[in-house]
């Protein structure tokens, strides 16, 4: 089975649907000749040619709403925002548009899509290439977001992207877009949209994180694990419709829950997968829910390695929970 | 068809006696759309005066510009008309019942959608979304993707969507795509520099028309199509002046009828054929006032094509507390 990075996992699940279904396209700001700022879109072009690997003008809002126009005549666009910090100017095309197609036409007409982003911070870009806006998504009835952490998932996720119904939001953690290494299938395959999977076992405390941020919840459950306190780690996957189940069984067991994510922490994906669990499993609780979170601050360029949540500040949130 | 810039508003009544060559059938036909269009917006604003609805975004005096140009449209063709414009549904298939169903909470779109936001995909009629020129990137899209088929899109602006970001989006990838649409602005002096004068600025060709002329629209936006199937991209028709409705020199109902009156022959189908509209749009109100409005609990089907699990619970509590099921 061949070893891919994150970047050629994607480029291959769209080579793959494109090979597979000649309504799939890929558009945005560089895509096509040059290929894409991290390369996703590599090669693309020269196979597909320019009718379905577009370049477009500096224009996100004109991205989106060109490919809405398209997806309602059936094609499934594939477009790219080139960091999802530029996602805004596109913002009314998504929430007030996309997401409320179907719904305001009685179901007359929808419009699939997969808008494919990198998200994160890690990469000393800066407040405009770093932050983490998925609540501002989730928040919007009609959207899905999706998060993958390894290469195997971003294939299979990405795929199974492509083939739902519903327009959705794909967030690429760039910070591990080439350091994420795995196995990858040839060939077609999906993972379920809405399902977790459980990247660690453990019986004392579980740890909710998703993207990049999946590997320092590892390294502090393996850090813990040094301190007789077993974490087990949930890799959300899909951000929603999330995988309640898992997340609220694994609570059941473990009694203690701290929730991971860069995103600032008021109003971030965490208080609503802590408001989940309280609802759902609040007798089972043995400690406070707690959340390692980026600040409520803009991000910043020069000091992004204490604003992410990274191990050393997980690691004493997974202890405390399991000491309370 | 290039650069209108300089051009005087191309007018057909009132210049030629003659007009183009149509058919007694293909004049009736376009008469009766500007009539039936009259009154569905004269019968909404009375429901809105009334209470009835919300509030009605109309298109009264536009009767000649919106029927005007989706007369000069193929079957193939898409509309894609601000909330206010619906009536140009009228000429693609829309009825006159999916309108006042619509305005009164029923109907296909289910309560959902403000009055005037009638999508059809029978009809090819998309119903912009909210009033911010969003939707003109959408029928950008839809006409790259539809050129291979010799579609062409008929998309409607209002005046001060001109001064709008999306629009300039869209009039800019309609450039770059060479997409084949047709842009309906509207230029009564409010906004400058107007629709047609932006055209250049974006490599597109332009025209101007008189809005209150039924015939000069027709004809215009079917050279407008045919230059935008033809592959040379998209058009900005610009139709100048407000229309009026008192049955005036700037009543576009009644110019239409002025002329037609002259045409031997058509007059005593003329006077019938109002007669019928007016009973067809009376019962269609009658029957949609009738309607109940759709119920809180439809909110959650379409949100999803599926409903996940969170809008299954919010359904299930909403049905046991709803007062109205």
């Amino acid at each position: 089975m061949p070893q891919m990075n994150m970047v050629q996992a994607i480029n291959d699940a769209l080579r793959l649907a494109m090979q597979r279904d000649p309504r799939v396209l890929v558009m945005g700001e560089d895509v096509g000749k040059v290929g894409g700022v991290f390369r996703v879109t590599a090669g693309l072009h020269e196979e597909f040619g320019e009718e379905r690997v577009i370049d477009t003008p500096l224009s996100e809002g004109g991205i989106i709403g060109t490919a809405i126009g398209m997806a309602l005549y059936g094609l499934v666009p594939v477009p790219e925002i080139q960091f999802s910090d530029f996602i805004f100017p596109a913002y009314d095309q998504i929430v007030s548009e996309l997401a409320k197609l179907r719904w305001r036409s009685g179901g007359e007409y929808s419009a699939k899509m997969v808008i494919r982003t990198p998200v994160g911070g890690g990469i000393r870009g800066g407040l405009y290439h770093s932050q983490s806006p998925e609540a501002q998504f989730i928040h919007v009835a009609g959207l899905k977001v999706v998060c993958p952490s390894t290469p195997y998932d971003a294939k299979g996720l990405l795929l199974a992207s492509i083939a739902d119904p519903d327009p959705v939001l794909f967030f690429e953690p760039k910070r591990v877009y080439r350091a994420a290494k795995g196995e990858v299938p040839e060939g077609p395959y999906t993972v379920e949209l809405g399902k977790a999977a459980t990247v660690r076992e453990g019986a004392h405390v579980t740890v909710v994180a998703w993207g990049a941020m999946i590997y320092e919840a590892l390294e502090a459950a393996h850090q813990a694990s040094a301190r007789g306190v077993e974490a087990e780690v949930i890799d959300l996957r899909t951000l929603w419709p999330l995988d309640v189940e898992a997340v609220v069984e694994s609570v059941k067991k473990t009694g203690r829950v701290v929730v991971v994510h860069e995103a600032p922490r008021t109003c971030g994906l965490g208080a609503e997968i802590v408001s989940l669990i309280t609802e759902r499993a609040f007798t089972h609780l043995e400690a406070p829910p707690a959340r390692v979170t980026g600040f409520d601050t803009p991000f910043p360029y020069t000091s992004e390695l204490d604003y992410l949540p990274l191990a050393h500040r997980i690691l004493p949130a997974i202890v405390d929970a399991a000491r309370y | 068809m290039t650069d209108s810039t300089h051009d005087e508003p191309r007018r057909v009544l009132g210049v030629s006696a003659a007009g183009p060559e149509l058919t007694d059938d293909a004049y009736v036909s376009l008469f009766s759309l500007l009539v039936r269009a009259r009154l569905v917006g004269e019968r909404l604003d009375a429901l809105a005066e009334a209470g009835t609805i919300g509030f009605a975004p109309t298109a009264l005096g536009d009767e000649a510009a919106l029927l005007g140009a989706a007369s000069a449209l193929e079957p193939g063709d898409w509309v894609f008309p601000t909330h206010r414009d619906a009536v140009i549904g009228l000429a693609r298939g829309v009825s006159v019942t999916a309108l006042f169903e619509q305005a009164v909470g029923a109907g296909t779109t289910r309560g959902r959608a403000t009055p005037g936001s009638v999508s059809d995909k029978a009809a090819r009629v998309v119903a912009a979304g909210a009033p911010t020129a969003a939707h003109a990137a959408h029928a950008v899209g839809l006409a790259y993707a539809a050129k291979r088929d010799g579609a062409v899109v008929l998309v409607t602006l209002t005046e001060p969507m001109l001064e709008a970001g999306e629009l300039h989006s869209a009039l800019n990838f309609a450039g770059v795509m060479r997409a084949p649409v047709v842009f309906l602005a509207r230029a009564t002096g409010e906004v400058s520099p107007s629709a047609a004068d932006r055209a250049v600025a974006y490599g597109l060709a332009s025209a101007r028309v008189d809005a209150t002329d039924a015939l000069a629209m027709r004809a215009v936006v079917r050279d407008a199509r045919a230059h935008a199937a033809s592959g040379a991209g998209a058009v900005i028709v610009e139709a100048t002046g407000r229309g009026a409705t008192d049955g005036g020199a700037d009543d576009p109902v009644a110019r239409l009828a002025a002329h037609l009156a002259g045409r031997a022959g058509l007059s005593d189908r003329l006077t019938a054929l109002r007669t019928e509209e007016r009973r067809a749009v009376d019962d269609a109100v009658t029957t949609a006032t009738r309607l109940a409005p759709a119920t809180a609990i439809t909110a959650f089907d379409d949100v999803f094509a599926t409903p996940p699990w969170h809008l299954i619970e919010q359904r299930d509590a909403a049905a046991r507390s709803s007062t109205r099921n």
